[in-house]
């Protein structure tokens, strides 16, 4: 508004309000409203639209070539919005078989009411690419109506190793999409992550029990873990020793990621420092070699 | 001696030779023509967003598609040609036949002809795989250009006519940093003098002379324009361009120039353009005018041309039909989708009037093709249909649709007005009068006033719209209550726009702090507009009187 009709306004009221205030006391004023026909809404209104001011307002709102700029574009958030996407566990085998438990989180701002349905891409491991989660307290899902959406699936045998993006996308009842991604890694050979023997250092003769004890790692679940065997030869004993996770004969638990063999020092057993080769198979064929150093001394 | 003496003419001879380019300041694989780059002054590496790019930086071919040729006389013929492959890429062609006469030199007047073509290729950054997917590397264009000049002539008044031919390369980068900016850098000529046969020019005495090297660094703008622009203006576009160019020699050039686009039709361009000239430097003011139709455009320009001082004029024709690409020829795949045509349909025409206060946009695209309204994602259903609402504000919205693949984008606006819908109580009362009326005249007198009531309806819709009344949707309006001082005040305050003050303590003994009009009482106040009653009262619920109204309506209209 230009500084001339806000002097017009401000001198019209001045005139407007001075002439209803000044020229009665309060007594009289209210007597002459009283007694006077007042001004209607409808009539304001049709004063206040005749004003140059209001009419270039009116003009400038009805105009279709000013004022339509990026500050009348819709900045206001209707997109559904995904807390975080997880895919578990983070590393599976090729078996089509291993559970994939693919969870996302999701709001919406109109309430989770108002999503539509959240959907996943499994083409990257060999599934089809529009798979919907559910919230529903059914098929892997633990409650329904929190918000975290779940799917069951597994990797298709014809997938090849690596890591494997899968997109979620969620929309809402009102059209809008959010989309988040989360990754696995596709992998048949197991891992060793710490082997040792305990004691490493043992006298010669002595016919000491030493426990080997191996830390594994498998893509999928540990269940699937099909042998872990250590060469025990240069300790005058089988080439192929097997491990257990039985819980029992020296190993801690049952079914948790430690393999152990216990076995005493045979007597003719030479003195140095071997290296005793480990080896790790899995169900689906995965191979993980590995080794643990004792030294046997006299 | 005469082996000496020969040797020495021979230098001389082939030294005159060696310097004529220089001498005359003919550059023939100096390709700086097109009649909307002269326009702007020459100011096009940051620029290059047309068919010109081919001859000023290879690096925004990969953007540029159509063809132009550019006229002076029947002697100087430019034709360029830009060929989108579809994957981010372009081919480009050129073909520059040129003739300067009677080129003042110390010696006599020079005339220099000569033919030079062109090929060159501009593709985005992202053809890298790895960086397929990021859109940083989709905004930067490389390209390359390799020129070959035939049958360079020179000829001299008491001289042997000469000719020469060579080739070089240049290479481009255009960085389109936003949508509204761009930066671009072009090394012209760059190859050292002699690598692979190219960066000299053989004459036909059998000696050699450099092609001179030329880097051009400049920038461009849209400062005023679309929405994605600093300013936007309905219609309007303003683009300026900047170039610095450093020639072998060692000459600065600066380049300066802008475009006034009107309704992405009519453009007139300006530029400040340096050239060299034999040693020096001359500034000219180049002055153009350009045409858009749908598929083509006509480019004018008065050009200062600096060898002989002169202004020539140059007339440009081009051709940039929306989904023209190269398929059989060069055997180039045709790309999956033209954004121009990937909404098959849209639920949205332009200048949308509406009273709801949402608005569903609804429409198709093609497969692949993702779509984004106000820059939130739609959701694509299988058969690639979308549906969305989107929220509408009072008076203006500009609801925006992109439709955005493998990197590209292109959006559309749409303009939606969103009036107040008011429901008015005497209208309903009118209309049962009306339809129990049963003389012609009561019937008459009732829609008269029917038809004032409408009338009054639009302006309260109007007003209400603009935020000076406000209603509440549930609620009814009516016209004919009365008006009090403390309501007046606030439209005619609202209505003024002026900003309201803040409350720290009461105005007025009945218009405490918490008073829900007490900022638009004050704001009259503070001006000096309104004096409370003696009594230290305002009475904001004491209705105003008609005389009083009638005389505020005649103040106003007086100063209509």
């Amino acid at each position: 508004m230009s500084i001339r009709n806000k002097i017009i306004i401000i001198l019209v009221m001045a005139c407007f309000l001075q002439a209803g205030s000044a020229c009665f006391t309060p007594a009289q004023a209210q007597k002459k409203a009283a007694a006077e026909e007042v001004l209607t809404k409808g009539d304001a209104i049709m004063m206040l639209s005749a004003t140059d001011f209001m009419k270039k307002k009116i003009g400038e709102l009805l105009s279709w070539t000013v004022g339509y700029d990026v500050s009348k574009v819709s900045r206001v958030k209707l997109t559904p919005s995904i807390n975080y996407v997880k895919a578990l566990p983070k590393r599976v085998p090729p078996d089509g078989r291993t559970v994939i438990e693919l969870q996302a989180s999701v709001d919406d701002p109109s309430g989770l009411k108002n999503i539509a349905g959240v959907r996943a891409d499994l083409s990257s491991i060999g599934r089809l690419s529009n798979m919907m989660l559910v919230d529903n307290g059914l098929f892997g899902d633990e409650t329904p109506g929190d918000g975290i959406f779940t799917l069951q699936t597994s990797v298709s045998p014809q997938i090849n190793i690596g890591n494997k993006d899968i997109a979620v996308a969620v929309s809402n009842k009102k059209g809008w999409l959010a989309l988040a991604k989360t990754s696995l890694e596709v992998k048949k050979d197991p891992s060793i992550l710490e082997a040792r023997f305990l004691p490493d250092r043992v006298l010669a003769e002595s016919g000491n029990l030493v426990t080997i004890t191996v830390r594994v790692e498998n893509p999928g679940r540990l269940i699937d873990i099909q042998s872990i065997t250590a060469d025990l030869s240069a300790l005058q004993l089988s080439a192929r020793e097997s491990l257990y996770n039985t819980g029992e004969d020296g190993d801690l638990a049952a079914g948790d990621d430690t393999w152990t063999l216990q076995f005493a020092l045979p007597k003719g057993a030479p003195v140095g420092t071997f290296t005793v080769p480990l080896q790790v198979t899995n169900l689906v064929g995965g191979l993980a070699i590995g080794e643990a150093t004792i030294t046997v001394y006299k | 001696m005469k082996r000496l003496l020969c040797f020495i003419f021979v230098l001389l001879f082939s030294c005159q030779v060696f310097a004529l380019i220089n001498e005359t300041g003919v550059d023939p694989l100096r390709l700086e023509i097109g009649a909307r780059p002269l326009g702007m002054g020459g100011a096009f590496v940051g620029l290059a967003d047309d068919v010109n790019a081919v001859l000023y930086n290879p690096g925004g071919v990969a953007w540029a598609k159509g063809n132009s040729l550019t006229v002076k006389d029947l002697d100087n013929l430019t034709v360029a040609h830009a060929y989108p492959t579809g994957y981010g890429s372009s081919l480009g062609l050129g073909l520059v036949i040129s003739k300067l006469s009677d080129i003042p030199l110390a010696a006599g007047p020079a005339t220099s002809s000569g033919n030079t073509v062109l090929v060159s290729y501009g593709t985005k950054l992202n053809f890298i795989p790895a960086l397929y997917n990021r859109e940083p590397f989709q905004r930067i264009g490389v390209g390359l250009n390799v020129k070959g000049l035939f049958g360079e002539a020179l000829r001299q008044t008491g001289q042997t006519d000469r000719s020469a031919m060579g080739w070089d390369m240049d290479l481009g980068v255009l960085w389109k940093a936003t949508d509204w900016w761009s930066a671009g850098f072009s090394a012209q000529n760059f190859l050292p003098e002699g690598m692979l046969g190219g960066g000299i020019y053989r004459w036909d005495n059998g000696t050699n002379e450099a092609i001179p090297y030329t880097l051009k660094l400049g920038a461009a703008a849209k400062i005023i324009g679309d929405i994605n622009s600093p300013v936007f203006m309905e219609g309007r576009d303003l683009e300026v361009a900047g170039e610095v160019d450093v020639t072998e020699g060692g000459s600065l050039l600066l380049r300066l120039g802008g475009e006034w686009g009107i309704n992405k039709t009519y453009f007139f361009r300006a530029g400040l353009m340096q050239q060299p000239k034999a040693g020096s430097v001359m500034t000219g003011l180049n002055l153009g005018f350009g045409y858009r139709a749908e598929e083509w455009g006509l480019d004018l320009v008065s050009y200062q041309e600096p060898l002989r001082d002169k202004r020539d004029f140059y007339v440009s024709v081009i051709y940039f039909p929306k989904d023209w690409i190269v398929v059989k020829k060069l055997d180039v795949e045709r790309p999956a989708v033209f954004l121009e045509d990937a909404l098959e349909k849209i639920s949205l025409e332009d200048n949308i009037i509406t009273y709801d206060d949402r608005l569903e946009v609804f429409g198709k695209v093609k497969a692949g093709v993702e779509v984004y309204v106000d820059g939130l994602r739609a959701a694509i259903a299988d058969d690639n249909s979308f549906k969305v609402t989107v929220p509408l504000n009072y008076e203006k919205n500009l609801v925006v649709v992109e439709a955005r693949f493998e990197g590209e984008k292109k959006d559309w606006k749409y303009k939606v007005l969103r009036q107040a819908k008011i429901q008015v109580a005497e209208e309903e009362i009118v209309k049962t009068q009306l339809a129990k009326a049963q003389t012609a005249a009561e019937k008459q007198a009732l829609k008269k006033k029917e038809a004032e009531i409408v009338q009054k309806k639009q302006k309260v819709e109007e007003l209400v719209t603009l935020g000076v009344i406000e209603v509440t949707p549930e609620s009814e309006f009516r016209l004919d209550a009365s008006i009090t001082r403390g309501e007046l005040a606030t439209w005619l305050a609202k209505a003024a726009g002026l900003p309201l003050p803040k409350i720290k303590k009461d105005v007025f003994l009945d218009v405490k702090q918490d008073h829900p009009l007490a900022p638009y009482i004050k704001l009259v106040v503070d001006w000096g507009l309104l004096q409370p009653f003696p009594d230290g009262y305002f009475r904001p619920d004491q209705p105003v009187t008609k005389e009083e109204g009638d005389r505020l309506f005649r103040l106003l209209k007086a100063q209509k």
